[in-house]
């Protein structure tokens, strides 16, 4: 009954991320190492156990780590999450996952599994192996002390604006570890770790900014404190007795390591007990640990007049007697320190020059410090381990001291020497850096990507205009701390962010290849294929998941079959093969009675086509014997009717492979390319054209290898584009919104009967692209400059065009309407339930028609906004107020004005002839007359909002985008994206922590964007609809790395 | 067009059940019926709840119509939150909240810290019902492909929009799971060559794809026979237009509370509408899409009220989820969590966002709204994660809401 399809020791990728649900705290182990690798098994129940694993990471950054396990309780794995595992009977090996590889240092990471039971308890003494947790770094000899870090406290007192002292201490977070561990070996070796990301000051943004600012614990986690204790004298304290010392500590906090003076008080409080207390304040200069520059930036961040740059430290340390075995306390040994430091200023690139040998071989990290000259220091740099140079611009004329630090964790060398360099010239670049970083990054991001609230700043704008903005508005709320030069200096380095089109270099791609991928079949392509496979005459589709969609389009490339998905695919199978099994397989199969040899038709016949190419030989016996009946007691219909389902939900049929093989008979491709083969060749043409599965002439053509030769690809796109037009009404329902209608419905009091009208304007504007896209006649320029368009008696009634009758679509020449644009589906699908809306109608014209990236408002940045509403109450109901007038007056007021004054309100008021069912118009629904003068901004690109097209009305627009280069490389993007299921220069632009293009592949598509550009102008839009198929893009593949896929 | 499925149809599905019952042997040998057995002990017995519903509704709301005042029966609601009022006694309205991913867009950073991970219907379905047949059942009303609030991992999960589909996945009757063994078999050797052929993030989807067999094989294994489950919602069939937006979230409501109830799941996220606010509710009075009720300046009149009108009416539906669970007797063992992607949203504003908590039983307190100036909606995941007695990974508890 419990048969697994799955042999139990494949290893599995389960695509959970950090779920992390810890419910149990872990189990405190008092001698801390570099990496421990803990068990426990969280939850128990009668047939099953589920366990967690987790690694805490105190060493270097882990990657590549293997554990393993076994357990003795006879359970079996089940299922397990965050980690890849390989399993047997009774042990896993777990790995990292694909999109976790690294293990920060001070992070921990949770893993878990469940095994399924059957009496037996589950065996909670697991051991967890691997060589990470070893202990490989850890410390000599036996442990006699363990710090209790729960009762062990660390306070610091801070000043701030000259005597508001506060009182500061370290914890940890409850139920985690706790902020100080430490232990005294048999060897007097006192070792403390202080876990600085637990500072507990009481106030949490105090607190991040202590760890960014101060500590910089992102790559400076702990502070160690190392002393020598002489064992005799604490060995001889008896129960009670107390004894005063000073003891020489030698103090690692922030790259620094300084001996200081504690005098501190011993009580031996029993047997197993001891306690270490300050008995005076133990006072820690910032200075002496370059931590003064952190303390002024602290300063300047919170507004403060002052802080104290030295801070008095106490502390209660609990000891108890360690238990036999424990190993104490492993401090990562300190590098070598990296010396000859040299160093120049090139004055031609304005930058300082460093460089010095790096005499560590254990070092995880280099800091570079720099200051001015009798100033303070501050890291410029971390640099990976090896590093040994560092060219860096510098933002003011100035005389520079640079040191070097090796890291071995937070554990430091001793510094480098100190090398003084005198630069001659500043670097607005390196101002603007510091300004960004201080004053813009928290909002917009490191890189300028920006945040939740805020616009990324990465693509391309209108320098003048964003020095003006940044000068008057930023930074929000305090803009007059800016100034012109500031402004001018982040521009230039906002200037650096930009990510750059990439163009096409076909010296650099000669070929460009395109990926490797398995599309999932869409609902449409599903039910079109079964309706040609099978003769299936229902909505069968309709029961599968939802389909993917990215950005515009419905895109199944990247998307994974999930349980769901599954059991859904698999009751549509079963739905469809009892549908056919009860028309006796007609007209797929035809058999005069059911036996084997009908079963072997079915798979010699059949199951290919279903397939879209041959079976292997093991799939001809997989479904043999289902169809004759092995697993039914020999009903070979039940058999068929089984295979049938089977094929229907199989990943042969649910996948479009376009995987390709290596082809070393061409010589052309790189050695790591593949070439779709004729049958996936015939399979893209198929879907591409057709949106559904090859026919049979299709099929053929494979079948005689012909798919790989361009005059025959091309015959055959010449043939099926003929048969595109679904697949364009899908396209352009898509791209423009239109499939999507009826969800801009209309007052019915006002504009009665639109509902009826929604379904004859789709195939209108169906219609007419189909016919600019099909007919190698026509033209991009009617794509929005076309003086015709397809009506019908409805519609022309409706739009007033005389001389139309019947139901029938035909061409009618016009001239105030015509094309995609200039018509009802796309004016009503953007207009509001009475008005048109200008907004909607010109953002859509802006990213759909030019792809330019308008971005999104920005969240909250609208102050008292019920009251301008208020203040307008009157103005809006006033009937001689026109809707262009009302949306400026509700985007009147900054920072609305940014997008809305150029970008937006000029190019959607120029589209107020048409009202908000699509028909041409002259007054308004009070009568006023309708004022459609509009200027569309930056046309080319969105950055140069210096250029400037006017026109009036909707048809000019038309006119306007039909010479624009823009528009004209915009459409190609667009089907580009369709058709290959990846955009041109992004996945998924959504979402900005997925899947990245590589470059390479970037370069080579937009070179594929070129080709189609050309045949769409120089040709046809036909031509260009027939060139995907020769796309190298298409006909090649790579195995693309994807970055951020993890 | 009708449907041609003689297997799944209710009345069939009805009719099996009746006839067959469920055996003693099916009994113990079920993981499902066994699990339902001890969910309802752990009830019994007054411990932590053992489910969770996420709630998205788009649109946020505007915080002086919103905001409660008042506790228990007596708590006032504002024209925005009167939907609630048949529940509001098992509601925590919180107010002053923050968000940090205001705006449209950002369905994806509503129920999880990142823009990739498992989202919180799924972690907390991992959690709370590991050995359930569905970890999580993600349920949506014209979510219309506009942005997922589900991930498993990198795998957006597109919401089931369509009801009869959910209802046939997870009520219908599919046989023994060993008639279907031969088929999943075929499947998974097929992925397993297709995998072999593959490099970097296919192998990672053909995995997925794997583990989706796996869990199918389990879940018809552990659910032969059917389940022991009475009174489903009906499924007759109405279409799934924009005329029916309020009609079809009653029902994805109702098999939402069924799920919970017959121990398929633990965990339900359901959306109603899309993050564009690109949806209409045409027996309101307010005649337009939602997004343009809240921009456009509500035809001079003041105080939003069309908005307004859209938001009640959306918070009627999120309350007729909360009855649902009520009247089922298993709203003290779910804590329901609402979400939402933005505050004021004429301004996508980011404060005074209107996230709210309900059910819970011990565990939350209830029938009053609560400050929590300066948390967001990751602190709201991580206090419906700790009333369940999970800690999420992100978040902070927010004070003043948890008993217990």
């Amino acid at each position: 009954m419990h048969s697994q399809p799955i042999p139990a020791a494949r290893p599995r990728a389960r695509a959970a991320a950090r779920v992390a649900t810890v419910f149990a705290t872990l189990m405190a182990s008092t001698a801390a190492q570099a990496v421990q690798c803990l068990h426990e098994v969280v939850d128990e129940w009668p047939d099953g156990y589920k366990a967690e694993i987790t690694i805490v990471n105190d060493g270097p950054p882990l990657q590549d780590w293997s554990l393993n396990w076994s357990w003795a309780d006879g359970s079996q794995f089940r299922d397990g999450w965050n980690a890849r595992y390989a399993c047997g009977t009774q042990a896993c090996t777990a790995t990292p996952p694909d999109w976790q590889p690294t293990i920060a240092t001070g992070a921990q990471y949770t893993f878990g599994y469940i095994n399924d039971k059957s009496g037996a308890p589950a065996d909670r003494n697991v051991v967890v192996a691997g060589a990470i947790c070893d202990g490989s770094s850890g410390g000599t000899g036996s442990t006699r002390w363990t710090l209790d870090g729960q009762r062990s406290t660390l306070h610091y007192v801070s000043v701030k604006k000259e005597h508001t002292a506060e009182n500061n201490h370290f914890a940890g977070e409850p139920g985690e570890e706790p902020a100080l561990s430490g232990s005294i070996d048999a060897a007097g070796q006192a070792r403390l770790a202080l876990d600085l990301n637990d500072v507990a000051t009481g106030v949490e943004i105090r607190d991040s900014r202590l760890l960014a600012l101060l500590f910089e614990t992102e790559f400076l986690p702990t502070a160690y404190i190392q002393a020598q204790v002489d064992m005799a004298q604490l060995d001889a304290l008896q129960p009670g007795d107390l004894q005063a010392q000073t003891i020489a500590l030698e103090l690692s906090i922030h790259g620094v390591g300084q001996t200081l003076q504690a005098p501190v008080l011993i009580s031996r409080v029993s047997a197993t007990e001891l306690q270490v207390s300050s008995v005076a304040p133990v006072l820690v200069d910032a200075k002496r640990f370059d931590m003064d520059a952190g303390i002024e930036a602290l300063r300047v961040v919170a507004n403060l007049s002052s802080i104290g740059e030295a801070v008095p430290v106490y502390f209660h340390l609990v000891y108890a007697a360690a238990e036999a075995g424990a190993t104490p306390l492993a401090l990562p040994p300190a590098p070598a320190a990296p010396d000859y430091l040299n160093g120049y200023f090139d004055a031609d690139n304005g930058t300082a020059e460093l460089a010095w040998l790096d005499n560590s071989e254990n070092e995880s990290l280099f800091l570079v410090r720099r200051r001015v000259v009798g100033g303070r220091w501050a890291t410029t740099a971390e640099l990976p381990a090896n590093s040994s140079a560092l060219s860096e611009g510098l933002p003011e004329a100035a005389e520079y001291d640079y040191k070097v630090i090796a890291l071995n964790g937070s554990m430091p060398s001793a510094p480098s020497g100190v090398l003084t360099i005198a630069v001659q010239a500043g670097n607005p670049i390196v101002r603007g850096h510091e300004l960004y970083q201080n004053q813009c990054a928290g909002c917009h991001g490191e890189n300028g990507e920006g945040s939740a609230d805020f616009p990324a700043l990465n693509t391309a704008r209108d320098l003048e205009s964003m020095i003006n903005t940044i000068e008057t508005t930023m930074p929000r709320g305090n803009p007059q701390s800016c100034d012109r030069q500031c402004a001018e200096d982040v521009a230039a380095y906002i200037q650096t962010l930009w990510m750059a089109d990439v163009v096409c270099d076909t010296g650099r791609t000669p070929v460009r290849y395109g990926a490797r991928q398995l599309k999932l079949l869409t609902r449409s392509e599903y039910q079109r294929s079964i309706e040609d496979l099978l003769g299936v005459d229902f909505d069968a589709a309709s029961g599968l998941s939802e389909d993917a969609k990215v950005g515009l389009f419905t895109n199944n490339t990247h998307h994974a079959v999930s349980p769901a998905s599954y059991s859904n695919a698999l009751l549509v199978a079963e739905e469809v093969a009892q549908w056919s099994a009860a028309r006796d397989f007609d007209p797929a199969l035809s058999c005069a009675s059911y036996d084997s040899a009908c079963a072997d038709r079915f798979v010699a016949k059949v199951a290919p086509r279903i397939m879209r190419r041959p079976l292997e030989a093991a799939e001809v016996g997989t479904y043999t014997a289902m169809a004759r009946g092995d697993h039914s007691g020999g009903d070979v219909k039940a058999g068929l009717t089984m295979a049938l389902e089977a094929l229907l939900a199989s990943p042969q049929f649910l996948y479009r492979h376009e995987l390709g093989s290596a082809n070393p008979d061409n010589p052309a491709l790189d050695a790591d390319a593949f070439e779709l083969s004729s049958y996936e060749m015939a399979t893209f043409l198929a879907y591409t054209f057709t949106g559904s599965t090859p026919d049979a002439a299709l099929l053929a053509a494979a079948a005689r290898d012909e798919l790989r030769d361009p005059s025959q690809i091309l015959a055959q796109a010449t043939r099926l584009a003929g048969q595109a037009q679904p697949v364009m009404n899908a396209f352009v329902g898509s791209w423009l919104g239109t499939q999507d209608l009826a969800v801009a419905a209309k007052d019915e009091e006002v504009w009665p009967g639109f509902t009826a009208l929604v379904p004859h304007m789709q195939a209108e504007i169906n219609a007419t692209f189909g016919h600019i896209m099909l007919d190698p006649a026509q033209s991009f320029a009617d794509l929005y400059g076309g003086n015709f368009t397809f009506l019908n008696q409805t519609l022309a009634e409706h739009y007033g065009v005389p001389g139309v009758s019947g139901d029938a679509l035909r061409k009618v020449a016009t001239s105030d309407r015509g094309g995609v644009l200039v018509g009802g589906a796309f004016m009503a699908r953007w207009g509001e339930a009475v008005e048109s809306s200008p907004i909607l109608r010109s953002v859509r014209v802006r990213r759909r028609l030019l792809c330019q990236d308008q971005p999104d408002p920005p969240a909250g940045t609208f102050e008292a906004r019920e009251q301008k509403l208020a203040e307008m109450s009157e103005f809006l109901q006033d009937p001689e107020t026109t809707n262009r007038m009302k949306y400026h007056r509700l985007t009147e007021d900054a920072p609305c004005t940014n997008c809305h004054l150029q970008y937006i309100n000029p190019l959607g008021f120029g589209m107020e002839d048409f009202d908000t069912v699509g028909r041409v118009r002259e007054r308004d629904l009070n009568g006023n007359p309708i004022d459609a003068s509009g200027e569309l901004y930056a046309p080319l690109r969105y950055s140069d909002i210096d250029q400037m097209l006017s026109f009036t009305g909707a048809k000019e627009l038309g006119g306007v985008l039909a010479n624009l280069e823009s528009a004209q490389a915009c459409l190609p993007r667009q089907m580009f994206r369709y058709v290959t299921g990846v955009g041109h220069d992004e996945i998924d632009g959504d979402n900005p922590e997925g899947a990245q293009l590589s470059e390479l592949e970037r370069a080579g598509y937009a070179c594929e964007i070129e080709a189609l550009r050309d045949s769409l102008m120089n040709d046809s839009p036909r031509a260009m609809l027939e060139r995907f198929a020769l796309l190298d893009a298409v006909r090649y593949r790579k195995a693309w790395s994807r970055e951020g896929a993890q | 067009m009708s449907r041609h499925n003689p297997i799944v149809s209710r009345r069939h599905f009805l009719a099996t059940v009746a006839g067959s019952g469920i055996s003693t042997a099916l009994l113990r040998s079920s993981p499902l019926l066994t699990g339902l057995l001890y969910a309802r002990s752990a009830e019994a017995q007054g411990l932590m709840p053992t489910r969770t519903v996420a709630i998205y509704v788009p649109g946020g709301g505007i915080h002086d119509f919103w905001a409660p005042s008042g506790q228990g029966a007596q708590m006032q609601l504002g024209p925005m939150s009167q939907g609630y009022e048949p529940v509001k006694t098992e509601c925590n309205f919180l107010l002053n909240m923050g968000h940090n991913a205001a705006g449209h867009g950002r369905l994806p950073l509503l129920l999880k810290a990142g823009w990739n991970g498992d989202s919180y219907d799924v972690a907390m379905g991992k959690a709370l019902g590991p050995d359930l047949p569905f970890t999580y059942v993600n349920l949506g009303v014209h979510s219309n492909g506009q942005g997922y609030l589900t991930k498993v991992g990198n795998t957006d999960v597109p919401f089931e929009d369509n009801p009869f589909n959910a209802f046939r996945l997870l009520f219908g009757n599919t046989g023994p799971g060993s008639e279907k063994t031969p088929i999943l078999d075929a499947h998974a050797a097929a992925v397993q060559s297709i995998r072999q052929k593959l490099a970097g993030y296919e192998v990672q989807r053909m995995d997925e794809h794997l583990d989706a067999i796996a869990a199918t094989q389990r879940r018809l294994d552990d659910m032969a026979g059917g389940s022991s489950c009475a009174g489903l919602p009906e499924d007759e069939e109405f279409p799934l237009t924009h005329e029916t937006f309020s009609r079809q979230a009653r029902l994805q409501a109702d098999i939402a509370v069924a799920a919970l109830r017959c121990n398929l799941t633990s965990s339900v996220s359901i959306g109603f509408g899309n993050h564009q606010a690109e949806f209409r509710v045409p027996e309101l009075s307010y005649q337009g899409i939602y997004h343009q009720s809240h921009h456009g300046g509500s035809n001079g009149l003041p105080d939003y009220p069309y908005y307004t009108e859209m938001r009640r009416h959306l918070g009627s539906l999120s309350a007729y989820l909360i009855a649902g669970l009520r009247d089922a007797g298993i709203l003290d063992s779910t804590v329901v969590l609402e979400t939402t992607d933005m505050g004021h949203a004429d301004l996508h504003g980011n404060s005074d966002v209107p996230f709210m908590l309900a059910g819970g039983g011990g565990r939350l307190r209830r029938g009053q709204g609560t400050p929590a100036n300066g948390y967001d909606q990751h602190d709201l995941l991580h206090t419906a994660g700790l009333a369940c007695g999970v800690t999420l990974p992100y978040g902070r508890e927010i004070p003043g809401v948890l008993l217990g």
